[in-house]
């Protein structure tokens, strides 16, 4: 049973025998790696497929590849810092934790490049002041997140959500402060032209926000969930 | 066209007519008359005939009505042009756009990645 919650923790309810599930080394590196490796696979592909016809309309989809990067290398790099129960936990039993640690960060760079690159889509430019860039880019994953601590807060759970507050925060802030010194370099990577911002590209995504929001509380939160199972 | 066609003059048309009997006018003269009632323009100095004072009124009143909603038209449209481009409202919708695609893209990212979990675990093969 999976469980999706837009404002909490996501994971996945395994009704059957879960000793069996992770017997082997080999079985618990697989259903740990299975997760990040689909989620980078397809999210990636489904970005660059849009790549070439790049606009402020297909943002939501462009924006899939960077984020299933940032997410999946700031899980690596939780995974090895502090252990079980993570996905990549089980997946660094063999393998030196720096290789691992190289990786995400490689791909943590991959992920900033990528979301540089499509910042001209949001209508910003190189030459917009720090504080508009880090406005806009603050609306994203750190308000996300911020609304999951209060939600959490107000739901008295456990605020989980804490960490990826910060941690968006400060990520988001560092690419920012990155894209006029690397602009002359992303320039040569590829160039996306600056898009005159619509209302209907704005509302469109709200939408699909709000869409995949009601979708997760209303079929993937864990109450609806238990129910179904029934 | 003859001088009484013209729809000023046929609806006040006896007065018209007193007046140019009147003042005893030539046919050279109500040609000339004519002609200028043609490019009538109320405000133009120097014409001997005018149409009656309500008449020019009216013309005046819906003269500046005309201009003026023209002028708040375009005015309207220019400001509605003005907030769709100022740097306040292009900021909300930079924002508004960069919000709704984050929280889209990586709440879809983070049900692929459950997704790719429960797909390990249905395996039969594992």
């Amino acid at each position: 049973m999976i469980v999706l919650d837009p404002f909490g923790d996501n994971y996945i309810n395994y009704l059957g025998n879960q000793g069996e599930a992770y017997s082997t080394p080999a079985r618990a590196a697989f259903r740990g790696l299975f997760g990040p490796l689909f989620d980078l696979l397809l999210a990636v592909a489904i970005s660059l497929l849009l790549w070439r016809t790049r606009s402020p309309a297909s943002l939501p989809f462009l924006l899939l590849g960077s984020y299933a990067l940032f997410h999946e290398s700031v899980a690596m790099i939780v995974g090895v810092i502090e252990g079980p129960p993570g996905d990549w936990s089980r997946v660094v039993s063999g393998i030196p934790p720096g290789v691992v640690i190289l990786l995400a960060l490689l791909m943590l760079a991959a992920a900033c490049l990528w979301m540089l690159q499509l910042l001209p889509l949001v209508g910003i430019q190189y030459r917009d002041s720090f504080w508009r860039k880090l406005v806009v880019l603050q609306a994203g994953i750190p308000l996300l997140a911020l609304c999951g601590v209060i939600y959490q807060a107000l739901s008295s759970e456990r605020v989980s959500q804490i960490f990826d507050l910060v941690a968006s925060a400060v990520l988001v802030t560092i690419i920012v402060a990155l894209h006029k010194p690397l602009y002359n370099r992303l320039k040569k990577i590829s160039i996306t032209p600056t898009a005159q911002l619509r209302w209907r590209d704005a509302l469109t995504a709200i939408a699909l926000a709000a869409a995949i929001v009601i979708v997760q509380l209303a079929f993937f939160n864990a109450p609806t969930a238990m129910m179904v199972m029934r | 066209m003859s001088f009484l066609s013209n729809p000023l003059l046929e609806a006040h048309g006896q007065d018209a007519q007193r007046l140019l009997e009147k003042q005893r006018l030539t046919r050279q003269d109500m040609d000339v008359w004519e002609m200028n009632l043609k490019v009538y323009d109320p405000t133009r100095p120097g014409l001997t005939i005018r149409p009656p004072a309500f008449i020019v009124r009216l013309q005046e009143y819906f003269a500046g009505f005309r201009a003026n909603l023209s002028q708040r038209l375009v005015r309207a449209c220019r400001s509605v042009e003005r907030a769709g481009s100022s740097p306040r409202f292009s900021l909300l919708k930079a924002t508004l756009l960069f919000m709704g695609a984050s929280f889209f893209a990586y709440l879809l990212s983070v049900g692929i990645h459950e997704a790719g979990h429960y797909l390990s675990r249905v395996s039969p093969r594992m």
